[in-house]
């Protein structure tokens, strides 16, 4: 029996270690879809202020520390592409947010299950003394 | 928060223990105080735009060639030659700069103050709410520290 408790104890130990990973996991996740969010308003803006500028306007991007002439038809195609790129990226993060939830729900059933079973055998043992 | 309000709408203020009010005070508390802090930022921003345009005014105005300083660092500065007073380079965010005159300049302030305004006013909007049901727990856990009272006091005076 003593064997049995230990061996669910250090099986729970591990679950919730295993747990706690995932918690990170997740805290990490949800960081990176927020800064996601933030880039794709700032881009958003951008691409709406390009959108109603004259087509000769003369862009520059910031390149390091240089300033480089770019054509406004590139400009916005790159901001499209940077916006394109960031959705999937976001898609990306939303579907690892889903898995890392469900695997933490799975865990957590996994553990309070072997606490069930850690707490019948203990009581059990407690009935057999008390006989 | 769309969870918490969901929670609102559910579940019943006198039918939370004090507990629970009391963890949801402190969320919401904790909102309020980052949803200010944010409203100052916004404020900040306004205050900037507000600056720039004013700036651009007076930069259309002022005649070509004038005489100015440049600061090379703070307290170093330059003499220089105004030649271009029509144009200005706009940071348009994202490592775009675009090359404007001064009312397009002027423009594109309004268009960014009108934005900002109306965050602020969401924003604004959404704490007035938060603080509108604080207020309401706030009641409902005054309530519940008189009934705590009241049991103690008829305990006190069974007890005499």
């Amino acid at each position: 029996m003593a064997e049995q408790v230990q061996m669910l104890q250090s099986k729970i130990e591990d679950e919730s270690k295993v747990l706690q990973t995932l918690q990170r996991e997740m805290q990490k996740y949800v960081e990176g879809r927020q800064k996601l969010i933030e880039q794709s308003h700032e881009n958003e803006m951008v691409k709406k202020e390009l959108d109603l500028l004259e087509p000769e306007a003369k862009v520059y991007k910031l390149i390091a520390s240089v300033l480089v002439s770019q054509t406004l038809q590139e400009s916005k195609e790159n901001v499209s592409k940077r916006l394109d790129f960031i959705g999937k990226e976001f898609k990306k993060v939303e579907d690892l947010i889903k898995e890392n939830t469900n695997k933490q729900i799975a865990k957590k059933t996994s553990i309070q299950k072997m606490q069930e079973q850690l707490y019948q055998i203990v009581q059990a043992y407690q009935q057999s003394l008390n006989k | 928060m769309s969870q918490q309000q969901e929670e609102q709408k559910a579940i019943p203020l006198d039918k939370l223990t004090p507990q629970q009010l009391l963890q949801i005070k402190k969320q919401i508390e904790e909102e309020v105080q980052q949803l200010s802090q944010s409203l100052s930022q916004f404020r900040i921003a306004n205050a900037k735009y507000d600056e720039s345009k004013v700036i651009l005014k007076r930069l259309d105005q002022t005649p070509k060639d004038n005489d100015l300083l440049v600061p090379i660092t703070a307290s170093l500065y330059v003499p220089g030659r105004l030649i271009s007073p029509q144009s200005v380079m706009i940071d348009y965010g994202t490592g775009y700069f675009v090359e404007r005159n001064t009312e397009q300049g002027q423009h594109f302030c309004d268009r960014k103050l009108q934005l900002l305004k109306e965050s602020q006013d969401k924003l604004s909007n959404i704490i007035n709410q938060k603080k509108q049901f604080m207020d309401k727990l706030n009641i409902e856990l005054q309530k519940r520290v008189l009934q705590v009272q009241q049991i103690q006091q008829q305990q006190q005076q069974q007890k005499k």
